[in-house]
């Protein structure tokens, strides 16, 4: 046995030995693991102080569960679709285009009752910013009920960035927790490589973070991420970032390094053109789907969604508005959605699961659908060079042989994202159950087929 | 397609089952030290919470957790400016197992006289079983390095441990 065998069958001998109680374990991580996930969320822009990247894979942690609005910056009309299901004007979201030149509303709060709209959001932004071009201007205001943010597509001449802003209250137990500092607190450069990061704090006890990171990226490169954070010991939180590039996926880099200074963004961080939006009125159970404060029980198991601690107390804007799709409204909308002609021979599903096994005459064909909010967060891993349809929205097809290890199964799957985060996903198999073997060659449904109920305006009104 | 309910469970289900390799990794990193270890697993299990939902579908998440644990342990030891502190009393406590007290006390002493890097060389390499090159891709570093590390410590060991760890293989 040569020396190395010998030390290595030592070091076995040696680890094993040891153990402890693994529930205690479990559980600590656990709770680790939740407190995270509220961390994260607290940014609008992702949290570079939360995020962790490891280089297993490629981007493997991704922005706040909460939504990026840099990430999901999409070309001119196609912004967030916030609008309220019943047309109303309730949270609209602004789009390229629209007014956005009020600066002063945004300090009077506006003719709303309060509220700071997305374009006076929007015009406060750029008032605060050098000269330069403005193009791709998105945002949410306070009435939405969602976390309210603003972004634009920023060019001094030097290049297209996409910089943006966003507001978020937290909850007195968000508070309580820590989360202030969290927030505001230098990531682990050794899971998160960066440039540079410091933390201050200011004369009224508001810390504040810069950041100088790259997007997503285990390794220095890439696009690069800037970001700077300021929370108030009472919650109030503002996260501004930028990027080299007009996007956060799918554009390259157009400059070496995006257009703000550290001092420029915490200039716009600190400005008291701002206090409006925390000045607004709450706006309780508004939130829509895929808004970044509508998050709550995402797991559709009916619990609460894994990052919330507090449920129906978080102060957070939005963090009240259940936005977990009925388990019977989906199972229903899809029903109503099935080409005419199949027959349903079974159905189930709870939550935003839902199933239906169809027979068009030719054996059975199971079709499930997922209705998820909030789900920008997997819009780089899974959607990457997807096709982008008119609405914004982006489309992934895939043909796999299913994912239970049954021989000859064909599952296809028509994948959704909306431009507010909602990703409905459809698959269906060659068999009744993803246990049986396959009673037919392909499913019942067609691409074309599985597309359209993907993409059916239904989802949206669920909410 | 996971159902979205499922996720949370799914998670308890891994980290249970993992807990106790991540907690023997961490012991052997830390050279014994069971409060840290400890530290270390929970952190672990954490950020595996905040990146289940796409662990779980890229595949071989106990790979991705004993990652996170390693490289949460260099971030940790990098974090102590107080450097490496070998120390001659091994921490005892509820961690410690009946079992080969000599052979425990022997190896882990002379582990704790390695850097911590090369501390995780020899855990990636010799405990979990890692190649050169999956060693260098967890500890961001280059094959090369891999190569001198454990060279070094191995060296570093035999001298520590002297002739005498084949007794304890050999058992």
């Amino acid at each position: 046995m040569s020396y190395e065998d010998e030390f290595g069958e030592a070091l076995r001998r040696t680890g094993e030995e040891f153990s402890t109680d693994q529930r205690a374990l479990v559980e600590g991580g656990h709770e680790r693991g939740r407190r995270m996930v509220r961390r994260r969320r607290a940014t609008v822009f992702g949290g570079a102080a939360a995020v962790v990247a490891l280089g297993v894979t490629s981007a493997v942690v991704l922005p706040g569960i909460g939504g990026d609005p840099l990430q999901s910056a999409s070309p001119a009309g196609s912004a967030e679709s916030a609008q309220g299901a019943d047309g109303s004007e309730k949270g609209k979201a602004v789009r390229d285009g629209e007014s956005a030149d009020s600066e002063k509303d945004t300090r009077e709060g506006g003719p709303a009752g309060g509220h700071v709209r997305a374009e006076q959001l929007i015009a406060t932004l750029k008032s605060l910013m050098p000269k330069g071009q403005f193009s791709e201007e998105t945002g949410l205001g306070t009435e939405s009920g969602a976390i309210p943010h603003a972004k634009v597509v920023f060019d001094d001449g030097k290049g297209k960035a996409a910089v943006g802003i966003g507001f978020n209250r937290l909850s007195k137990a968000e508070v309580q927790s820590g989360l202030v500092k969290d927030m505001t607190t230098c990531p682990d450069e050794n899971l998160v490589p960066y440039d540079a990061c410091e933390v201050s704090t200011l004369s009224d006890g508001s810390r504040l973070m810069t950041f100088k990171g790259y997007e997503h990226s285990s390794d220095k490169g890439g696009t690069k991420f800037w970001q700077a954070v300021l929370a108030s010991p009472d919650g109030h939180a503002i996260d501004v970032g930028e990027r080299n590039a007009p996007a956060e996926k799918g554009s390259a880099v157009t400059r070496p390094e995006p257009p703000l200074s550290m001092a420029q963004l915490k200039d716009i961080l600190t400005s008291e053109k701002w206090d409006a939006v925390f000045a607004a009125p709450r706006v309780e159970g508004t939130a829509k789907p895929g808004s970044e404060g509508a998050d709550a029980g995402k797991d559709g198991s009916g619990k609460a969604d894994p990052g919330r601690t507090d449920p129906g107390k978080g102060g957070t804007a939005g963090n009240d508005a259940p936005a977990t799709p009925d388990g019977q409204a989906v199972r229903s909308t899809l029903l109503a959605l099935l080409p005419a002609g199949v027959k349903v021979t079974a159905q189930g599903g709870d939550g935003e699961y839902a199933y239906v096994v169809v027979d068009d005459g030719n054996g059975a064909s199971m079709i499930q659908i997922n209705v998820q909010p909030n789900m920008d967060d997997v819009r780089g891993e899974l959607f990457a060079g997807a096709e982008e349809l008119p609405d914004g929205t982006v489309y992934s097809w895939r043909e796999s042989d299913g994912d239970k290890g049954v021989a000859g199964t064909v599952m296809w799957t028509a994948d959704t994202l909306r431009p507010d985060g909602l990703r409905v996903v459809v698959s269906a198999f060659n068999s009744g159950t993803q246990h049986d073997a396959p009673s037919r060659k392909t499913p019942a449904l067609t691409e074309e087929q599985l597309k359209a109920i993907a993409t059916s305006a239904k989802w949206a009104e669920l909410q | 397609m996971r159902r979205s309910g499922e996720w949370e469970q799914a998670y308890l289900e891994f980290a249970e089952a993992r807990s106790r390799q991540l907690y023997r990794s961490a012991c052997l990193l830390t050279g014994g030290d069971t409060h840290l270890a400890e530290d270390l697993v929970q952190e672990t299990l954490g950020r595996m919470y905040l990146v289940w939902g796409r662990v779980a579908r890229i595949g071989n998440p106990a790979g991705y957790a004993q990652t996170v644990l390693v490289r949460s342990y260099l971030a940790h030891a990098r974090r102590r400016s107080s450097g490496e502190q070998p120390s001659a009393v091994l921490p005892d406590g509820p961690g410690w197992s009946e079992g080969d007290t000599s052979l425990r006390l022997t190896l882990l002493d002379a582990l704790k006289g390695l850097s911590a890097k090369d501390r995780a060389v020899v855990v990636l390499r010799y405990w979990e079983d890692r190649s050169i090159e999956e060693t260098a891709d967890v500890m961001h570093v280059s094959s090369a390095a891999v190569r001198t590390r454990s060279t070094r410590a191995l060296a570093r060991l035999r001298e520590l441990l002297g002739g005498g760890i084949g007794e304890y293989a050999g058992r």
